[in-house]
């Protein structure tokens, strides 16, 4: 079954304005991160125009951008590093001890992610109130962590359930210990899976702004709540906050970039056997 | 070494009863072939024994201790897994040495070990690879190489050989035969195909549905099936059975009509049988020859010729099939009208129940037993 020639251009130029579509907001931002306040608004848009960088010496001027940057890398690190700790050991168990209600379980876990964040952001916001937990890293740490476990979970014990129940079994004959069997045979085999898991995660907590605009001000204020504060008062600078997002989005679309292969394999795995 | 018994196991998932009550003793330094169709219970049974499967109910001793709740690796038995199961991210070396590193055995004593074992295999040049870059037959030998460093009392295979081309698969049943001779070890075996189990067997235990439906040397299930199933599953063509009535009955043996209306003097302790009783009458090919004065007439449908041995598949008036082995010369055609001698001392006579009626005589190699090897020192 070969397709034909028009089938295959048909599917490249589909491909194509697929991507221009997704890529094409990130590229006007950048663009518009680049232009003066006039040319950013004028009609219609202009696509060319003398660059500028007084948008990124005014976002540096007004604020810390090594604070927030710091933040989000120690939040999203902190938050991923955690929530996989603790899904290892579950999704081991869910994936090797599967019980009669195991799927129920990991489908009931999912469908929390279901639910509007907004619906719990009241009760939330008085707990993180009473622990004092607003405006500090491990508070929004934790909120990461809860967020993200279900899909962190989810996607570990689908890794898990690609590594052959044999090599395990061989390793109890051998003598190893549940702890051994996880640390010493499961996760070197899982390696790929749990990279990109946690490279999923790190995305996740670093693109989170609903928690992150309400839970932290200064302090503990990631690029979210940076980005936030040039849609400020005085009105909408679209050039300067396309320049904070710019800053903002940089470190993570160059990690992304780099381990693209790595998150596609992660993404598509199971579905494609 | 070590001995195994298994007295009432059970084995239930929630309702489903699969392992319906086994009672079986293995000998110190025997070689017990579990057999029987897929779904038998033959790879459960060997894996309550390894203790990857709990026990319902029942008692596993080993060498007279009950193991039931001890833990597999303190079992002291090793374990060779159909897909091989070696450990794909470490080299052949930290492979076998894997279950003594966890022990806790000093490096250069677990590498010597590996070395020593390796050179049993012929492995010595594959040390350093990882499986990935080995062939089937490699990969077997590792895994192989894995159970023996560990010095196992039992020595467990789960269809070992199963996933081996052909060729490659007898070359390696010769090898196990060989290494049970050197090891001298109780090995227990499990698989579906009945030429591994006859040649390799000290023991087979013929499985079905979760019961044992014989146990004995591989000649004694030959000549003396208990049942059906078993007089089906051993030997390869599988045995031809005939519906015939009982003419007439004695302890000196049974006469049944054929199909065709000739009669067989069957010598079988016929005590039990009445005339006109519906019996089922069982003849190996190799047992069959075709002879102008034979008692059963039939056409030929097929023809397979071996070279050194023809098998005829031929259908009786009634439209039975009949396997008839010939030998290479014979120049039967396709729709050739045969006739076929049956001798009756090969015969065997199955009553309604499909159980054997004993045979007046034993067979004389039934009972006999390959000579333990070297003593254990």
């Amino acid at each position: 079954m070969r397709s034909s020639l028009r089938e295959r251009i048909l599917i490249t130029v589909l491909g194509w304005l697929a991507a221009f579509l997704m890529f094409f907001p990130i590229f006007w931002m950048v663009l518009t991160g680049f232009k003066t306040e006039i040319d950013a608004v004028s009609t219609p848009p202009k696509l060319f125009f003398t660059p500028t960088l007084e948008n990124f010496e005014a976002v540096r001027a007004r604020a810390d951008y090594v604070h927030f940057a710091l933040n989000s890398i120690i939040i999203s690190v902190a938050a991923t590093a955690l929530s996989i700790l603790i899904a290892v050991p579950a999704a081991y168990a869910m994936a090797f001890f599967p019980k009669k209600r195991t799927k129920d379980i990991l489908l009931w876990m999912l469908s929390t992610k279901m639910m509007p964040a907004v619906g719990v952001l009241v009760p939330i916001y008085l707990l993180a109130k009473d622990l004092g937990a607003l405006d500090t890293r491990w508070g929004l740490i934790l909120i990461y962590v809860l967020m993200n476990l279900p899909i962190v979970v989810w996607m570990l014990y689908t890794f898990f359930k690609e590594v052959p129940k044999d090599i395990l079994e061989a390793g109890r004959m051998d003598g190893a210990k549940p702890k051994q069997e996880v640390w010493m045979l499961l996760l070197p085999l899982s390696v790929p899976g749990i990279a990109s898991t946690a490279l999923l995660s790190i995305i996740l907590c670093w693109n989170e702004a609903f928690w992150s605009l309400n839970l932290t001000s200064s302090q503990a204020a990631p690029l979210t709540t940076f980005i936030a504060s040039f849609s400020a008062p005085e009105g909408l600078f679209w050039a300067k906050l396309s320049a904070a997002s710019t800053v903002a989005i940089a470190p993570i679309l160059i990690f992304g970039w780099m381990s693209q292969r790595q998150l596609v394999r992660g993404l598509t795995f199971g579905a494609v056997k | 070494m070590a001995s195994l018994t298994l007295r009432k196991i059970h084995k239930s998932y929630g309702e489903v009863e699969v392992i319906k009550g086994v009672d079986l003793d293995i000998d110190d330094r025997e070689f017990c072939v579990f057999v029987g169709p897929s779904g038998c219970g033959k790879s459960t049974l060997l894996r309550m024994i390894a203790g990857l499967e709990e026990i319902t109910s029942g008692d596993l001793l080993i060498d007279g201790e009950r193991v039931n709740e001890v833990p597999p690796a303190e079992r002291g038995l090793a374990m060779v897994f159909q897909s091989y199961a070696l450990y794909p991210h470490m080299t052949v070396r930290d492979n076998m040495a894997f279950a003594l590193r966890l022990a806790g055995v000093p490096r250069e004593e677990r590498y010597g070990k590996v070395a020593a074992a390796a050179k049993v295999l012929q492995l010595d040049q594959l040390l350093d690879r990882k499986p990935r870059e080995l062939s089937g037959g490699q990969r077997q030998r590792v895994a192989i190489g894995r159970a023996i460093v560990r010095n196992p009392k039992v020595f467990l295979f789960d269809e070992p050989l199963s996933n081996l081309d052909a060729a490659l698969r007898v070359q390696m049943r010769i090898e196990l035969a060989r290494l049970h001779e050197t090891l001298n070890a109780t090995m227990v075996y499990v698989t579906h195909d009945q030429v591994e189990a006859m040649t390799l067997a000290d023991k087979i235990v013929v499985l079905e549905g979760g019961v044992i439906e014989q146990a004995g040397t591989p000649l004694e299930l030959y000549h003396h099936p208990r049942s059906l199933f078993v007089a089906g599953f051993i030997g390869s063509p599988r045995m031809n059975f005939l519906p015939v009535t009982v003419t007439a009955a004695g302890d000196g043996g049974a006469t049944v009509s054929l199909p065709g209306g000739e009669t067989v003097a069957v010598p079988v302790r016929a005590g039990g049988l009445r005339p006109g009783e519906k019996v089922t009458l069982g003849v190996r090919p190799e047992h069959l020859q075709p002879a102008a004065a034979g008692q059963l007439e039939a056409e030929v449908l097929v023809v397979e010729r071996l070279g050194g041995e023809t098998f005829l598949y031929a259908q009786l008036p009634g439209g039975q099939m009949l396997v008839v082995q010939a030998d290479g010369e014979n120049p039967t055609r396709v729709h050739d009208r045969i006739r076929v001698a049956v001798d009756p001392i090969t015969c065997h006579l199955f009553d309604a129940k499909g159980l054997a009626v004993e045979r007046a005589q034993r067979h004389p190699l039934a009972d006999m037993r390959r000579p333990t090897a070297r003593k254990a020192s």
